[in-house]
C-alpha cells in the first residue's frame, strides 16, 4: 500500500490496479483534480486497507483483480465488512453497458472522460454503514423464505437447540482451559447469531475467535450466555408458536 | 434431471437455510455435517457441485478440496466462509476453488453464484 498522491485531502480514492501504466495515468488525472489516491495491486490488500482505514469516497477496482476479482471484492466488502463504498469496476474492454448487479464501470486506459464518471459516482450516497445493534431480527429468515412460517419456526428451534449445545460445550472447555476449543465453537456459532441479525452476538463471537486473551474469555463467554438467554426469552415472548 | 449439490457444513442453521433456498431453486441437496462423511459421499456418489465450509470436524474443508482436485477434478467447488477469513479464502482460491459465499449468505447471491458456477461446467 502506497500513498502516491497527496495533492488534496478532499476526495479519497482507492485504486486497485496491477498495471503500472494505468496507475500512473490515473495518478496524473488525480493530480489535476486534487484527489487523494491510495493504491493497491491486489484485492486482499485492498480489503485489509479498508478494514484498517476510513472508507474512501470511491474504490476503483479492475475487473480482473486477484485473488478476488472486482465483483467478488465488492461483494466481500458489502456482505462481510458491512461497509458500503461506491465502486467502479475498471476494464480494458468497453464495459460501460455491461452493468452488473447495479455496479458501474469505468473504461481503461483512464482518460479525461474518467473524471466525469468518477465525479458522478462520488456524488452517490455511499458512506460507511454499520449495522445497528439489536438482540434479534427475523428479517433475514423472512427474506430468505418469503415468509415461510414453518421454515422460520424450524430455524428458530434449531437456533435454540444447537446454540444451547454449543454453549454447554464452551462451558466444559472453559473448565479445563481449552481456549482453542472455545474459539472454534465461537467460530461455528457465529453464523447462527448473524442469521438472527444479532450484531452483538456476531461481535462477541468475533472477539472470542480473533481478539480475546485467555484472561477475558470467561467474561465474553458469560456475555454470550446472557445474550442467548435474552434472545430466547424475547422469542418466547414475541412468537407464541416458538416453544 | 435435477443437479445434485453436496453441502458440507456443520452449523445446522446455515445448513437449513442453504437447503431451503437450493431446494426452492430446483436442486437436489445432500447434506454432510462433517468432513469425514463428505469424503465418504464423494467416493460413492456423483455430484454436480459442492458447497463446503473450511473449518469442519474430522476432515477439514481444505482436505476435501485437495481430494476433489486430485480425484474428481471436474467438480466445481464453492467455499462457504465467514467474515475475517481473507487469508483462508486466498488459500482456497490458490487450491483452485471456483467461488466463495460468505455466511450468512445473501439468498439472491447464492442463487446467482450456484447458477453461474454450474453453467460453467
Amino acid at each position: 500500500m502506497n500513498l502516491l498522491s497527496k495533492s488534496s485531502p478532499q476526495i479519497k480514492i482507492l485504486l486497485v490496479e496491477q498495471d503500472t501504466e494505468h496507475t500512473n495515468t490515473f495518478l496524473r488525472l488525480a493530480e489535476m483534480n486534487n484527489w487523494l489516491v491510495y493504491t493497491c495491486e491486489g484485492s486482499m490488500q485492498a480489503i485489509r486497507w479498508i478494514k484498517e482505514n476510513e472508507a474512501p469516497h470511491v474504490m476503483i477496482i479492475e475487473k480482473e483483480a486477484s485473488p478476488l476479482n472486482g465483483f467478488q471484492t465488492h461483494d466481500y466488502i458489502q456482505s462481510e465488512l458491512k461497509i458500503t463504498i461506491p465502486v467502479l469496476i475498471s476494464s480494458d474492454i468497453n464495459a460501460i453497458s455491461n452493468n452488473r448487479n447495479g455496479l458501474d464501470f469505468i473504461n481503461k486506459p483512464f482518460s479525461k472522460e474518467s473524471i466525469t464518471t468518477i465525479n458522478s459516482k462520488i456524488k452517490e450516497v455511499g458512506s460507511p454503514n454499520e449495522l445497528d445493534d439489536k438482540d434479534y431480527s427475523l428479517d433475514y429468515l423472512i427474506n430468505l423464505s418469503d415468509g415461510n412460517e414453518e421454515f422460520i419456526l424450524t430455524s428458530l428451534n434449531i437456533f435454540r437447540d444447537s446454540v444451547a449445545v454449543k454453549l454447554a460445550e464452551i462451558n466444559e472447555a472453559l473448565l479445563i482451559n481449552q481456549f482453542n476449543t472455545i474459539r472454534e465453537i465461537a467460530h461455528n456459532i457465529k453464523p447462527s447469531f448473524e442469521i438472527l441479525e444479532s450484531t452483538i452476538g456476531r461481535d462477541l463471537c468475533n472477539d472470542l475467535v480473533y481478539k480475546a486473551t485467555e484472561n477475558n474469555i470467561p467474561e465474553l463467554v458469560q456475555q454470550l450466555h446472557e445474550l442467548y438467554t435474552t434472545i430466547d426469552l424475547q422469542l418466547k415472548n414475541d412468537i407464541p408458536k416458538y416453544a | 434431471m435435477k443437479k445434485r449439490i453436496l453441502i458440507v457444513e456443520d452449523n445446522p442453521m446455515v445448513v437449513k437455510s442453504l437447503e431451503f433456498k437450493l431446494i426452492k431453486d430446483g436442486y437436489t441437496v445432500i447434506i454432510s455435517s462433517d468432513g469425514r462423511d463428505a469424503l465418504e459421499k464423494l467416493k460413492t456418489e456423483n455430484f454436480d457441485l459442492i458447497l463446503t465450509d473450511l473449518m469442519l470436524p474430522f476432515v477439514s474443508g481444505s482436505q476435501i478440496i485437495e481430494y476433489i482436485k486430485q480425484n474428481i477434478p471436474g467438480m466445481p467447488i464453492i467455499v462457504l466462509s465467514t467474515s475475517n477469513q481473507e487469508d483462508i479464502i486466498t488459500d482456497a482460491f490458490t487450491m483452485g476453488v471456483e467461488d466463495f459465499i460468505t455466511k450468512p449468505f445473501s439468498p439472491n447471491e447464492l442463487s446467482l453464484r450456484v447458477r453461474r458456477t454450474l453453467a460453467q461446467y
